[in-house]
């Protein structure tokens, strides 16, 4: 069993209902704001007294005591607070109640105000006391009969904007829904369309700040008739708020009306009254997306094309009619016509206004770009700031409201020194010679927009040049330490520069000088500007007025005597000679003895290296060898080379030579020298001596025979050889006397007769012999004999022992002595000339004309003769055979090897030279005709120094006579024969022809051997083919050597050859 | 038994004095032409055709000094037959008939035999060998 207490606990059952004496007014329904009023009576049924009794009501939900309304039996049980104790938990304390006592308890309750329809109220009565447990009354229920209320004056719909009600902006539709009633409204509906020209704001619903689209399930602007709330109690509010965002864009003024129906399922739907939005809106400029720029806008240059780019945005909520737009540009930035464009496509050019664009209508949100192009004009400073403007007008808008845009351009100019413009360049060629005038013209050209300031020219002129200057135009600009100062170079300025130096003579070949420029500027700092070089030409050169040979007096060069030549070499040229070489061609009559001031190499001189400018000297000692004719002076030829230098022939030096015969000084003696008696015999000799320094090319002694003397036939020798008698005179007596050849100086010749002195001459008789000579045809000398005395005797016998008789007149005893018997031949030979001097290389004959006959040889003809041993005549054939190049050279080299040795019956001098010369020429053209496909050139041929030769040949030719004598070592010996007069004929025609040319060669082949048939007809054939040959220019000859082939006169060769292969 | 052992080793040796001469000489290089030797007179002599080098060993072979002789102990080997006869030709005028008997010696063959039997002919005053 419960305690009172717990009776009426949450919750708990009631109590069994066990008095029934609970009556409730109302019985059945009740409504919210009623009073219930309830009275409890029981009654001690029993017989104690039942003790402390106490009495409990219950508070059902909905009810509310009702305070001061519970008696106990008519009278009041609250306290003086209010509260009943007919509602405490331990109940009400009513007493004792004794048996048959009935009592009455009252209490009210008031319904509440809002409670739910159908709301079940039990109220029930508990009773206990200390003996009897709780009892319960009859449970009264009563039913609550309530209705909500919504439509009323709180229930209503909102519509604001957040901020101004612009289009685009948002606005929040709130529906307040207010439960007047008594009780919940279940399933609250709402309409609430979205209105016209409004947006839901996805995910914006919300009922009483919950979000209700995720219980919807869709969003909240699809739902027609969304159940907003399950039940709104009484009194009870809840608002439905989304939002939208207006639609952009709107016209000013324009409303926006949202409407909202509520109903639930105790209320039938009703509309609110709707809310209104009124739109404000208008075009809008104003706002960083209408912007006016340029790009570029920094570091632009001058030149440079800008686009200006005016975007107007119409920021507002209005569209913009008509809409212009201005621009205005500074000086500095010229338009570009046509270059303009909205919205990507060019522009209608106007000719008035051209920078002004109507951009037409722009709606609210949209944009136009303009955009123009613009050139920054130049020159301008660096640094500027360009400010161009955009003025933006349009409707609709307040009366001269527009827009000004502006926009820096920032000007980055600096000066500018192109390459291309801005060089050094060289006038002139780029060759360069020493001496010349070298100039470089300098271009400055500031091709850039600003001007450069500080400008400084830095030359770096190559150390040897001289006299360096800059000019511009006529003024010479001052060069201090390789710096010009410029100044300022203005923009789009152009300066020329001019810079002359001198090339400093001397210089070496081939080196370069240069001439390099820089401009410094402030702003550019240092532009290169190239280089202009020269290449020097320089070379040593040597002339023939400057260097020469040249006798160091004016003395005559007499044989055996140096002769002092002074070699001057200068070189003219500009660039150090290296290997200075002059080369000597001395007549063979002379030689070199000494050299000071250069080294001898051979007959080269060596002066090495001489600088430019430079002179060198040299002293020469040349000795002439043996004696010369003074028709031929020694002749010093010099060839100049070095180097890098074509030779250079230098003038030939002509040495006089004053070689003399003397013959003045000599012996005249007799044996016995001082008597002599008369019938004794004499001998004379009369020694004679060249004592001068030349040649005696004929000698005539002729000595008067006095009566006195008897001259002893055939006793006349020249120095030891007997000479032919004339008749019965002396040699020395008749004629011409005793003629002497080539006498060279020093030589002697001693001339010996025998007389015998006439025995009938008287004592005392003086005997003088007169020798005179003469030489060359103009001196005459006389060599005057000592005096001999004659002695005689008187004589009485006649008888001389021994002899049987006796003789009258007899004188004595017989001459001492025997006269040299006359060989039986008809001739005599002289013994081979005895050299009397070293050096020449040549050996001398002094050979004797008389008794010298010309043989075979026709009168006007004289002789040839090459002589051969075997060994030379083998290695003679065996070149032949290798020398045969099936062209006319062939016998070029024929000429060579037979050349004669001798020529006339006298020494020819200058054969040996040219043998030796053409053994040199013509062994190098036998080697090199042995490269394949090798083409002849002229040097190859002739030289000039074997040119002088040949003429020597041919000069000593013509004056030949008479025939060589023969060699006594000779094994085969070739002789030949010329007529001079006709050789000379051919010898005139020499000097004007040129090298390389026909004629000396057809001059040689004169000289060939042809003795023999098959020599003859060599020769022949040979002097056929060169004379052919002799008018043709060196060109055709040397063609003719190389191609032409005679096939007779090869053979005419061949069978020489065999002939002489026979001999050998 | 001690002079068999002798004479065995007498005809050992004649055996390698008769065959070590033949050995040594078919080692002998022959002649073989490079045509470097210009080098030495120049670079500009580097390139000549044989007539020009020709005409340079003529040109060389007039002067005395030892350096234009080397030259042309040098030129022997070039390629032309002809050039290298030249320098044989120079050097034989010189008086240095040893050196160029030595060098052709040392340079057996059919090329060096020529070069001796040209020079013979061109009677340059010495009579060179050539050990072919």
């Amino acid at each position: 069993m419960r305690p009172l207490s717990e009776v009426f606990a949450p919750g708990a059952p009631t109590l069994p209902e066990r008095l029934r004496t609970l009556v409730v007014s109302p019985e059945r329904e009740l409504e919210p704001g009623m009073t219930v009023r309830a009275t409890f009576t029981f009654r001690n049924q029993g017989g104690a007294p039942a003790t402390g009794v106490r009495l409990r009501f219950n508070v059902p939900d909905g009810l509310v005591y009702l305070v001061g309304s519970g008696r106990l039996d008519g009278n009041d049980l609250d306290d003086e607070l209010g509260n009943s104790p007919l509602l405490a938990r331990a109940g009400a304390h009513i007493g004792d109640a004794s048996p048959g006592q009935e009592r009455r308890i009252e209490i009210a309750y008031s319904v509440a105000g809002a409670i739910e329809n159908g709301t079940m109220v039990e109220v029930q009565a508990a009773l206990a006391s200390f003996e009897l447990p709780p009892v319960g009354s009859n449970v009264v229920r009563l039913v609550v009969r309530s209705k909500p209320q919504l439509r009323n004056a709180l229930t209503r719909i909102a519509f604001d904007a957040q901020h101004d009600p612009v289009p685009g902006s948002q606005a929040q539709v709130a529906v307040r829904i207010h439960n007047a009633g008594q009780s919940s409204a279940r399933d609250v509906v709402v309409v609430a369309p979205i209105p016209e020209h409004a947006v839901y704001v996805a995910g914006s619903a919300r009922v009483n700040g919950r979000e209700i689209e995720r219980e919807l399930g869709v969003t909240f602007d699809r739902t027609y008739a969304p159940v907003v709330m399950r039940s709104l109690p009484a009194n009870a509010s809840a608002t439905l708020a989304y939002r939208v965002r207006i639609d952009a864009p709107l016209p000013n003024g324009a409303q926006i009306v949202a409407r909202a129906q509520i109903a639930s399922q105790e209320t039938p739907a009703f509309a609110l009254e709707p809310a209104a939005l009124t739109i404000l809106s208008a075009p809008n400029f104003g706002d960083d997306r209408t912007a006016f720029g340029a790009e570029p806008a920094h570091d632009v240059r001058p030149g440079e094309r800008v686009t200006l780019a005016l975007t107007a945005y119409n920021g507002g909520t209005a569209d913009a009619e008509r809409v212009n737009a201005s621009i205005e540009l500074p000086d500095s930035l010229v338009w570009v016509r046509g270059g303009s464009s909205i919205d990507g496509r060019a522009t209608r050019e106007r000719r008035k206004e051209p920078l002004r664009f109507a951009l037409g209508r722009i709606d609210a949100g949209d944009h136009v770009d303009l955009r123009i192009e613009a050139v920054v004009a130049s020159p301008l400073p660096d640094g500027t700031v360009l400010m161009p403007s955009a003025t933006l007008e349009w409707e609709p808008s307040p009366p001269n409201l527009q827009r000004k845009l502006e926009c820096a351009i920032a000007v980055r100019s600096e000066p500018a020194f192109p390459a291309r413009r801005n060089f050094i360049e060289r006038r002139g060629g780029e060759v360069a010679r020493p001496g010349d005038s070298a100039e470089a013209a300098i271009l400055l050209a500031n091709d850039g927009s600003a001007a450069a300031h500080d400008g400084v020219l830095h030359v770096r002129i190559h150390p040897a040049l001289e006299e360096t200057a800059v000019f511009e135009g006529n003024a010479r600009l001052a060069l201090e330490r390789d710096t010009v100062d410029l100044g300022t170079l203005d923009a789009h300025s152009v300066r020329r520069l001019m810079i002359r130096a001198r090339v400093p003579s001397p210089c070496t070949d081939r080196s370069e000088v240069r001439i390099g420029a820089s401009l410094h500027t402030r702003e550019l700092g240092e532009t290169p500007l190239r280089d202009a070089f020269w290449r020097i030409d320089s070379h040593p050169s040597f002339r023939e007025e400057t260097s020469r040979l040249e006798l160091a007096d004016d003395s005559v060069l007499r044989p055996n005597q140096l002769a002092a030549i002074d070699v001057v070499v200068t070189n003219a040229g500009t660039d150090t000679a290296h290997n200075v070489c002059l080369r000597l061609y001395i007549s063979p009559e002379a030689r070199l003895e000494s050299v000071d001031g250069a080294t001898r190499e051979k007959s080269s001189l060596l002066f090495g290296e001489i600088a430019p400018g430079a002179r060198a000297r040299a002293r020469l000692g040349l000795r002439l060898l043996r004696s010369l004719a003074k028709e031929y002076p020694v002749t010093v030829d010099s060839v100049l080379t070095a180097d890098a230098v074509l030779p250079v022939p230098l003038a030939r030096l002509t040495i006089a030579t004053a070689a003399e015969p003397d013959f003045a000084v000599g012996s005249f003696r007799s044996e016995p020298a001082e008597t002599v008696d008369v019938g004794e015999g004499v001998e004379w000799v009369l020694q004679l001596r060249n004592g001068g320094d030349g040649v005696a090319h004929r000698v005539q002694i002729s000595v008067d025979q006095p009566d006195s003397l008897i001259y002893v036939p055939n006793s006349t020798t020249v120095s030891d050889v007997p000479v032919r008698d004339v008749g019965a005179l002396p040699p020395f007596a008749a004629g011409t006397g005793i003629v002497l050849n080539e006498v060279d100086p020093g030589v002697e010749a001693t001339i010996r007769w025998r007389t015998v002195v006439h025995n009938g001459l008287p004592t005392n008789t003086t005997i003088v012999h007169v020798a005179r000579v003469r030489y060359d045809g103009e001196r005459e000398d006389a060599i005057v004999s000592t005096e001999l005395n004659v002695r005689a005797s008187p004589v009485f016998a006649n008888a001389i022992p021994g002899l049987p008789f006796g003789l009258d007149g007899l004188l004595g005893p017989a001459l001492s002595g025997e006269p040299r018997a006359l060989a039986g031949d008809r001739f005599l030979e002289l013994p081979p000339a005895t050299p009397v001097g070293e050096g020449n290389g040549t050996p001398y004959r002094a050979q004797l004309a008389a008794g010298i006959e010309p043989g075979s040889l026709a009168a006007d003809s004289a002789g040839t003769l090459a002589a051969f041993n075997p060994e030379r005549l083998s290695r003679t054939l065996r070149f032949l055979r290798e020398a045969r190049f099936g062209s006319l050279v062939t016998h070029i080299f024929a000429l060579r090897a037979f050349l004669p040795d001798a020529i006339g019956d006298t020494h020819c001098g200058a054969l040996a030279p040219l043998r030796e010369s053409l053994h040199e020429e013509l062994d190098r053209l036998f080697i090199k005709l042995r490269l394949p496909s090798y083409a002849i050139a002229p040097r190859d041929v002739e030289t000039p120094s074997l040119r002088a030769t040949i003429e020597r040949v041919f000069h000593e030719a013509v004056g030949a006579r008479g025939a060589p004598a023969p060699s006594p070592t000779a094994s085969v010996e070739l002789r030949g024969s010329f007529v001079p007069s006709a050789l000379r004929d051919v010898v005139d025609r020499l000097p004007p022809c040129e090298l390389a040319a026909a004629l000396p060669w057809a001059a040689l082949a004169r000289l060939l051997p042809d003795a023999m048939p098959a020599y003859a007809e060599y020769r022949a054939r040979l002097i056929e083919s060169l004379d052919a040959l002799a008018d043709s220019d060196a060109s055709e000859f040397i063609e003719a050597l190389q191609r032409r082939r005679d096939a007779s006169l090869d053979d005419a060769l061949d069978s020489m050859t065999a002939s002489l292969h026979a001999v050998a | 038994m001690l002079v068999g052992a002798v004479a065995f080793v007498v005809v050992l040796l004649c055996i390698a004095l008769v065959i070590a001469p033949r050995v040594l000489r078919a080692r002998r290089p022959t002649l073989q032409p490079v045509a470097s030797w210009t080098r030495a007179a120049g670079e500009e002599f580097a390139a000549l055709s044989e007539a020009a080098r020709c005409d340079l060993i003529f040109a060389v072979a007039a002067l005395e000094e030892e350096g234009s002789q080397q030259l042309l102990v040098r030129a022997l080997d070039d390629p032309s037959e002809a050039v290298a006869l030249a320098a044989a030709r120079g050097l034989a005028r010189n008086g240095r008939t040893v050196t160029l008997e030595r060098y052709l010696a040392a340079r057996p063959g059919e090329r060096a035999r020529r070069i001796a039997r040209t020079l013979e002919l061109l009677d340059v005053g010495v009579s060179v060998t050539a050990s072919c």
